[in-house]
């Protein structure tokens, strides 16, 4: 008896321990194949990590926003159908490197955005802020150039002014700094005025801003490109306004997307006004320098910034014409700063 | 030292963004103005400025639209004869085969075929000899059939048009050295040519030519010796890049 109890025991205990290892072996199998091939995350999985690597990065953590941004990129290169906007994630990466201040890193990324996506301005503005921060005016200046063209008047903020008024202080190009002045003066004074009209609740102003949301509505940038010159210039990304516009002429989303345009109107004001502050201390920089730079002193470094292409090139005069194609092929040779007087001489 | 100061600016301009939010009325929007009016600098300043310009210079660099490194291009054109045989009028189609070793160089050939025509004053002279057939005007004629011959282009300017602002098609200037054969009513004869014109790239396969060139062969009329000509060729070609 206890001979046949002992069997039906010990035959119990080796098929109970052959399942156990079964299943062990089967979850080792999986987690590897796993490991090999990880589940596709979904888009909603996706747009959680991406706020979630923001609020990091927001909260001074970029190390770890960046691990979680290395991780998406690997998810959403390997999907077949992109979960986000690859671009934006470029971006976000660059900015969080960029706060790491892993700036050899930066550059890349900043240029793999493309000009067709609507990224593609903030990307290259960052970019010349980067070159600043790593001494690289010449390049700085390239990037700036383009953004600085009529093209982008109505679409480009006043900082842009002050990164390339800080970048000809850098290189002790005075007369850049003053005849920047003038031209962000000539810019942004019209501005000033339109967006104050906006303010004011003006009927000329409400009329723009309506045919500006039906040119937005029926997608007309031909139309909307020329009305914006007298509206706050994020109008037609601002996603409270593309909101707005599903139920547009009504009267509610009329005085919604009023109220959202004067907000908006409201903080580029005060951007501008920030910006005329830092442009007026570069101002007073340049004036301050001129009086202790040796004026017979020579300038004979240049730094070039240099193109990416490879192969023949061809290379026209950068002019007050720029057209179309030439946005984002400016190249500069900026001389460096001469030494400076010696005190009592 | 000169980022030290450089840090200096930027610190102050990092105190300024601390600054209360614009409200937007009236008075913070004249005192904005007025801010934006003082930009700038005084004329003094500007004169003093200008006198230390360092003439950075900026340049727009681009990559050829079309690459025209060991490309093959077929051409067709349509000429127009200026010159040669005062009484006859010549044009002629051409189908010219060119090799771009690079942007700057091809080599190629071409094929014209001529169609005569008489002139005014030839046909006004063959009306007088068939009213008087002891003139004997037409042993002074002679005319081009076809040519064959070898050309070398040498593309030294570049440049880029605005086509109706729908895009932006480059271009290249070049001259032109060939040789060849010209075979005329009384034989043949070599032939000599040299000229210059414009390609212009439209896309990456098609392109367009506007040429002229001189060329130069000796023709023989029943009447006499070998005659000298010097024809100037104007032409209009389409092309097609493999």
């Amino acid at each position: 008896m206890l001979k046949k109890n002992s069997f039906h025991f010990f035959s119990a205990l080796a098929l109970s321990s052959s399942l156990v290892v079964t299943s062990i072996a089967s979850a080792f199998a999986s987690a590897s194949a796993s490991a090999q091939n990880p589940r596709p995350m979904t888009q909603i999985q996706a747009e959680r990590q991406f706020q979630r690597a923001l609020l990091l990065a927001q909260r001074d953590q970029p190390e770890a926003s960046h691990r979680i941004l290395e991780g998406l990129r690997q998810q959403v290169v390997n999907q077949s159908k992109p979960l986000m906007d690859p671009h934006l994630l470029n971006l976000t990466e660059a900015r969080v490197l960029f706060q790491m201040n892993r700036l050899n890193e930066v550059p890349g990324l900043y240029r793999s955005i493309p000009k067709s996506s609507p990224l593609w301005l903030e990307a290259r503005e960052e970019l010349a802020w980067a070159y600043l921060r790593q001494e690289k005016p010449e390049k700085a200046l390239a990037e700036l150039k383009s953004l600085m063209t009529s093209f982008f008047r109505n679409t480009v903020g006043s900082e842009v002014f002050v990164a390339a008024g800080l970048t000809h202080l850098s290189t002790c190009d005075y007369v850049s700094i003053f005849n920047l002045s003038k031209e962000f003066k000539q810019r942004f004074l019209p501005r000033v005025d339109a967006l104050a009209a906006l303010l004011n609740n003006s009927p000329e102003s409400e009329a723009l801003l309506n045919r500006a949301l039906e040119a937005l509505k029926k997608n007309s940038q031909l139309t909307l490109e020329p009305l914006l010159a007298q509206l706050p210039r994020k109008l037609s990304q601002d996603p409270l306004i593309l909101q707005s516009l599903s139920q547009f002429p009504s009267e509610a989303s009329r005085r919604s997307a009023l109220r959202r345009s004067q907000q908006l109107a409201r903080a580029e004001l005060q951007e501008i006004k920030q910006n005329v502050q830092k442009v007026h201390l570069i101002e007073a920089e340049a004036i301050q320098r001129m009086a202790l730079e040796n004026r017979t002193a020579r300038r004979d470094k240049v730094r070039s910034s240099g193109h990416p292409h490879q192969g023949e090139v061809l290379s026209f005069p950068a002019t007050r014409e720029v057209w179309r194609d030439e946005i984002g092929h400016f190249a500069v040779d900026l001389k460096e700063c001469p030494p400076l007087r010696l005190a009592g001489r | 030292m000169i980022m030290l100061r450089l840090t200096g600016v930027l610190l102050a301009a990092g105190l300024l963004q601390a600054s209360p939010a614009l409200a937007g009325t009236s008075h913070e929007v004249d005192q904005l103005r007025s801010d934006l009016q003082s930009l700038g600098g005084n004329s003094a300043i500007l004169r003093k400025a200008r006198s230390m310009d360092p003439n950075n210079r900026a340049r727009i660099v681009q990559e050829r639209e079309v690459n025209r490194n060991l490309r093959f291009e077929v051409a067709a054109s349509y000429g127009y004869v200026a010159g040669g045989d005062p009484y006859t009028l010549t044009d002629n189609l051409g189908l010219q085969l060119d090799f771009h070793i690079n942007p700057r160089w091809s080599i190629g050939t071409r094929y014209y075929q001529f169609s005569n025509s008489l002139s005014r004053e030839g046909n006004r002279v063959a009306q007088a000899v068939q009213q008087n057939p002891e003139l004997t005007f037409f042993d002074s004629t002679d005319y081009a059939k076809d040519s064959f011959m070898g050309t070398i282009s040498w593309y030294p300017v570049y440049g880029k048009l605005n086509l109706f602002d729908l895009r932006v098609a480059q271009f290249d200037m070049y001259t032109l050295l060939g040789y060849g054969q010209i075979r005329l009513a009384s034989g043949s004869a070599p032939t000599l040519t040299a000229g210059g014109g414009v390609g212009i790239w439209l896309t990456q396969h098609f392109s367009t030519r506007f040429e002229a060139r001189w060329q130069s062969y000796s023709d023989r009329p029943q009447s006499g010796e070998a005659r000298p000509l010097d024809l100037t060729l104007l032409s209009l070609t389409l092309g097609f890049l493999l």
